[in-house]
């Protein structure tokens, strides 16, 4: 085995404060080879129990409610248990689903520039900027628009107009701001409505599904970071530095860029999660839960639904959550639980089939 | 000779009525239990060819008694035939996908066997049931199918046209019979053991007596089991039927009594059917009926299977011991008398076990175990008997005595160091003992906690607990690779002050503390003939140690520009120790904290055995110390002088101020807002960065007076020597102490709701300028008022409500995750599967394989690790 180029580099950084001599860091580094080979988890270990118990214990401690920083106009991310809960679970749609974009130069030193491109990236729609109204009687549908947030968000009244002829003929009122649609008197109430809501939802401009978007300064360059996610409309992007763009939604992540990115996803946020409520664990841990979650090649939450309801044994089904579902539907499809797993043979009193219980020792007689 | 069996599988299946007959030894045909003498009714409920549960009688079928016979099922043959309706999922699907006329599956053949390529087993019934359903007429025999209508919970209709006729079970039951095996196969079940019209029962088991024992009340009475009592609903309503069939009533009575006897069975199996009301016990509590015995926290899975009693245990209060090692457990000598631990006779250990036996007090033998599995008890009368008897092979059961071994545990057990074996130390007192520096791993304190203690009995598990579960393995925790077992709170303190520079110990004093842990020399004293605190505690390190850190109290040096240069700082801020020998710097958390330097250096590079000896020796020393150079905190301490008093004042006063200008330029609607807020966020948000900026300016300002104050004379700032030596407190806790509390926070905003608009009776409605809204002003030794009190108290009630909710949600996550991930083993070639489904879970735990009890903090010690390797290369030379 030799050592990971991340522990090379970290040794390395550490050598050059010491003043250690190229010939010691090497024989350091076949130390720590040696060590690591030595400190492996030993065969048999139930290091999944061990894992829980080091996710589950800390987790005791942590505050339920996300702490937000007073003051800062930067966007929420949910932390705490809240978002601990939500990454396991493999929830679909998650409370603050936020991406962090990398630009390519020059974008990413210029923060007019990067800024203008955020600016462009937010979606907006007819409602952020306009309020429709319907009158049922006269059949007509005005779009009033709002002149100061237009001019906030930087739209082209233009082509605000142009999209909505594309959709219904009407007329624009330059002086008034106002854009009155006639329709034809005969038309059912139930169609007006649903095309004054579609005129609501009507997209001007912007990436779907992208609600803010600010421009932060992270070390030396600017990076945009949005509220919303869209991963797969922004990496095509020429703006965007696609090699380090991030979203912290994890099933988004698992679609666009595939399950082994799902996978280190989930281990960085259980991470962040962790960390923001000051918990250390350690990453090999959440490495766990995150194979165990991805090991099926999608997205596997913990719990009755996902793992914990899916063990192949029926006990062990039993004895976590709806007890009689599992043992009725064991007995009509006549399942066999051949005792390979812990809680089974517990259940039985046996030896539990892991640890020291799994190997037998034999006096070597000489 | 008797072989052993051990279970190898559990195979689940459902019983068909010719089983539930060949099993039964009775058929129950009277609904009452015991006659007008007490003695069971045959064919009742309680015929004694199900078992005995008196004590005395035999059992009719097996003939041995209550203790022995396991119980034997008998049955009730149900006049009609009633649905099981756990498995009513089952009969809806047959009844839907199958053919009430020739008993087909009504599909063609060739889909049948297309589908039974495709799809697995379970999929299969679904597919089948749900296009089953759709199909009207039957491609086997051309029966025109009419709709079938299930109306939860058990009945089921046949729709032609307007009419909706219902089909009874006997229906169900003569359709099911007509399905081919081949058919039930092709929906995916095994026609051998499962049959659809086994669901329909003809035939009910009747549980053994043992399952459902009935207990004598202290009246005498005789009160019987939940499942006895639904059982004779059940026989009672089966004969009615009869008697009205065999008398030919008319059908509607029939037919209820039928609907009757469906609801006792549907009940009998579980009486939380959805949409079935519970039935009632005469009191009106719900019985507890076969699914309930099973089911959740108290059912027959969690609370008996997957937890077990155990005996050889023990548990009460636990109080704190310094001079027992933290590897060791003081057991009450009571409970040591009571508790015992077996030995094996052998040749070689005969004279020492009979000095057990020979024994009138306490470690004495109480029990002997003869080979055939006999025991006995010693007492003097029978003593030279047993003596003359003894022989290898024989066990002795002896009571616990110094040395053994035993688990000690506290609740919650939420990781695996809350359950560590200690060694034996039997103690007068009625407590059990424990040293306090082994407090954190099973988060004990002393105000009234228990623990548990088990006395490990086989050697086996004896040697395992002393090889693995030991607390000196176990220092560690592998969560993120931070010792456990150290020292902590008034310890750290202690050595705070035992090795501060100005410490300086009398030859006496110096000889007093290192005598108590076991050292009768003394350093070299200095010249003015005392001996400096750091010398002491050099005693403690290894002669080969050499390691150079910054202190905790760096940071705050750092901070306050008194340090540049750490080797070179000559405020205790850098520790340097050269071949054992302490000689700059304080001990703190850094050095002998969780993730302290010292400690991780002598667990890792000197092994374990050395750091509890090692742990052991700070405890003592610190708890020495503490009490010999003395410990408090005075009033005077918190007292600041009167300058910095109206500088902090001012500086209150210039944050509200600004609080309420902002407050006016709300108002005026010239608040310009922050973007994604509203006005009125912005202001709350420009409210508190205000007023948090004082509390931040005001920090620094105690802060580096108490800083000071420290350096000039540490014993008057002991307050700052917790806070400094990571003992306990925050800088936080000196500023509310000090100079004033600050905003009162709820849910992270400041309190708003009470009454309409205000908070309390005492403003005006509308008021949102800091007082108002819960800032206070006031320090805790000038004392809180009535109203900052109150506002400070909304936080602390909410903290106190969410605990209580928070430990419900994590403790769920904490039980989902450990029943996700408790099948996950690392196998020998380093691939992590999951047994249960033999599933590859990963090909290395977290990528490198490696121990995170190896790492500290999820990194390499690196600064330890080459000490270690140092060390090796030096021993190989």
């Amino acid at each position: 085995m030799t050592l990971p180029e991340y522990i090379k580099e970290y040794v390395a950084e550490w050598a050059k404060e010491r003043g250690l001599k190229k010939k010691e860091i090497e024989e350091f580094l076949k130390f720590l080879e040696e060590y690591i080979r030595e400190n492996a988890v030993d065969p048999w270990e139930a290091i999944g129990i061990v894992t829980a118990q080091s996710l589950g214990e800390p987790a005791t401690q942590a505050t339920l409610r996300t702490f937000h920083m007073a003051g800062s106009a930067e966007v929420s991310v949910a932390s705490g248990m809240d978002r601990i809960l939500e990454i396991v679970d493999g929830l679909k749609k998650i409370q603050t689903p936020v991406m962090y974009v990398y630009l390519n130069p020059p974008y990413n030193k210029d923060e007019e520039k990067a800024r203008e491109f955020a600016r462009s990236l937010e979606e907006i729609i007819v409602s952020d900027i306009a309020v429709v109204k319907e009158d049922f009687v006269k059949k007509t549908i005005t779009i009033v628009f709002n002149k100061k947030e237009i001019e906030r968000r930087g739209v082209d009244i233009k082509a605000v107009i142009k999209k909505i002829e594309g959709k219904v003929k009407g007329s624009f009122d330059e002086k008034k701001y106002v854009y009155k649609i006639q329709l034809p008197k005969d038309m059912p109430l139930m169609k007006m409505r649903k095309l004054a809501q579609s005129l609501e939802r009507l997209q001007i401009s912007g990436l779907k599904g992208i609600k803010r978007a600010l421009v932060k300064k992270e070390g030396d360059e600017f990076i945009i970071t949005t509220s919303g996610t869209n991963l797969k409309a922004i990496l095509k992007k020429k703006e965007v530095d696609h090699t380090r763009t991030y979203s912290n939604n994890i099933h988004e992540v698992a679609e666009v860029l595939g399950i082994e990115a799902a996978r280190y996803l989930i281990i960085e946020e259980l991470y962040k999660a962790y960390m923001g409520a000051k918990l250390l664990v350690d990453k090999r841990h959440l490495a766990l839960v995150a194979d165990a979650m991805t090991a099926r090649g999608v997205i596997t939450p913990i719990g009755r639904t996902g793992i914990a309801g899916r063990k192949g044994s029926v006990l062990a089904r039993a004895a976590f959550e709806e007890t009689n579902k599992h043992l009725v539907e064991a007995s009509a499809w006549n399942e066999v639980d051949h005792l390979k797993g812990i809680v089974e043979n517990l259940i039985v009193g046996l030896p539990i089939k892991a640890g020291t219980g799994r190997v037998k020792l034999k006096m070597k007689l000489r | 000779m008797v072989r052993k069996k051990t279970i190898g599988a559990i195979e689940f299946g459902i019983l068909s009525p010719d089983m539930i007959r060949k099993m039964s030894t009775v058929e129950v045909t009277v609904p009452e239990t015991y006659d007008a003498d007490g003695f069971p009714v045959e064919g009742g409920l309680m015929d004694p060819r199900m078992g005995v549960v008196d004590p005395g009688l035999r059992c009719k079928t097996c003939g041995q008694k209550m203790n022995k016979c396991p119980g034997h099922f008998g049955r009730i043959e149900l006049v009609r035939p009633v649905i099981h309706t756990e498995y009513i999922k089952y009969v809806e699907g047959f009844l839907q996908a199958t053919c009430a006329k020739c008993g087909r599956l009504v599909f063609s053949d060739e889909t049948i066997e297309k589908v039974k390529k495709k799809y697995p087993p379970k999929m299969r019934f679904k597919y089948f049931v749900k296009k089953g359903a759709e199909v009207r007429k039957c491609p086997h025999c051309g029966y025109e199918r009419p709709k079938i209508k299930f109306e939860k919970p058990y009945n089921f209709f046949e729709i032609t046209g307007e009419e909706e006729k219902k089909i009874w079970p006997t229906e169900i039951r003569e359709r099911f019979e007509r399905i081919p095996d081949k058919d039930v196969e092709a929906m995916g079940f095994n026609p051998n053991k499962f049959r659809p019209e086994w669901l329909i029962l003809t035939v009910l088991p009747v549980p053994p007596v043992t399952i459902r024992p009935s207990i004598i009340l202290e009246t005498g009475e005789r009160a019987e089991d939940d499942l006895t009592h639904k059982l004779a609903d059940i026989v009672y309503t089966n004969q009615r039927l009869k008697e009205n069939i065999d008398a030919g009533a008319p059908q509607l009575i029939i037919e209820d009594l039928w609907d009757l006897l469906q609801y006792h069975v549907t009940t009998f199996f579980n009486n939380e059917a959805p949409g079935v009301p519970p039935s009632r016990h005469r009191s009106g509590r719900p019985l507890k009926t076969l699914v309930q015995r099973l089911k959740g926290k108290e059912g027959r899975f969690r609370y008996n299977l997957s937890g077990k009693r155990v005996n050889f245990a023990g548990r009460t209060v636990i109080s704190p011991d310094i001079k027992i090692s933290v590897g060791e457990v003081g057991v009450p000598q009571i409970m040591a008398e009571e508790i015992t631990v077996p030995v094996h006779v052998t040749e070689w250990n005969i004279d020492e076990v009979k000095e057990y036996i020979k024994r009138d007090e306490y470690p004495r033998a109480l029990y002997i175990i003869r080979p055939n599995g006999t025991r006995k008890r010693i007492t003097p009368d029978n003593r030279e008997d047993i003596l003359e008897e003894l022989a290898p092979g024989y066990i002795v059961e002896r009571q616990v005595v110094d040395g053994d071994i035993a688990l000690f545990n506290r609740q919650p057990s939420l990781h695996r160091v809350s359950l560590m074996a200690h060694r034996v130390r039997v103690l007068p007192g009625r407590t059990l003992r424990i040293n306090p520096l082994a407090n954190k791993p099973y988060n004990a304190d002393f105000d009234g906690d228990e623990m548990n203690i088990h006395f490990v009995q086989t050697k086996d598990a004896q040697t395992e607990s002393r090889e693995l579960v030991a607390v000196k393995y176990n220092m560690i925790s592998p969560r993120h690779g931070r010792i456990l077992v150290t020292a902590d709170e008034d310890a750290l303190t202690g050595m705070f002050l035992l090795t501060w520079k100005d410490t300086k110990l009398t030859k006496e004093q110096a000889a007093e503390l290192l005598y108590a842990i076991g050292i009768t020399e003394l350093p070299e004293p200095d010249e003015d003939g005392l001996i400096s605190g750091k010398k002491i505690f050099s005693m403690l390190l290894p002669k080969d140690m050499n390691i150079e850190f910054p202190t905790k109290l760096c940071e705050y040096a750092k901070k306050f520009g008194y340090c540049e240069d750490c080797r070179n700082c000559d405020l205790e801020t850098y520790v340097v120790i050269k071949d054992g020998e302490l000689l700059k710097g304080v001990i703190d958390e850094e050095a002998i904290g969780t993730k302290g330097k010292i400690i991780h250096y002598i667990y890792r590079v000197y092994g374990p055995e050395e750091a509890e000896r090692f742990v052991n020796r700070i405890g003592i020393l610190s708890t020495m110390a503490i009490k010999m150079l003395g410990f408090t905190i005075s009033y005077e301490e918190l007292k600041i002088d009167e300058e910095t008093k109206k500088k902090i004042e001012q500086i209150i006063e210039e944050g509200e101020k600004k609080a309420l200008e902002y407050i006016e330029l709300y108002k005026k609607g010239k608040l310009e807002p922050i973007p994604g807020f509203s006005e009125e966020e912005s202001l709350e948000l420009y409210i508190i960065q205000s007023l948090e900026e004082a509390r931040k300016k005001v920090t620094a300002i105690v802060v580096k007076e108490k800083f000071e104050d420290f350096l000039k004379n540490p014993a008057t700032a002991q307050g700052f020597v917790m806070i400094i030596s990571g003992a306990r407190g925050k800088v936080s806790n000196i500023i509310n102490l000090v100079a004033f509390q600050g905003q009162a926070y709820v849910r992270e905003k400041r309190p708003h709701r009470g009454f309409m608009g205000r908070v309390t009776a005492h403003f005006k409605p509308g008021d949102i300028s800091p007082r108002a809204r819960g800032f206070v002003k006031r320090s805790l030794r000038e004392g809180l008022g009535m109203l900052d009190i109150f506002f400070w108290g909304m936080g602390g009630r909410i903290g106190e409500v969410d605990k209580g909710v928070s430990t419900q949600i994590s403790g769920y996550y904490y039980r989902r995750l450990s029943n996700a991930l408790m099948d996950v083993i690392v196998f020998p070639d380093g691939t992590l599967r999951e047994v249960t489904n033999d599933a590859l879970i990963a090909y290395r735990f977290g990528d490198d394989g490696m121990n995170p009890m190896a790492a500290l903090d999820g990194k390499l010690p690196l600064d330890i690790l080459y000490a270690k390797m140092k060390k090796l290369k030096g021993e190989k030379k």
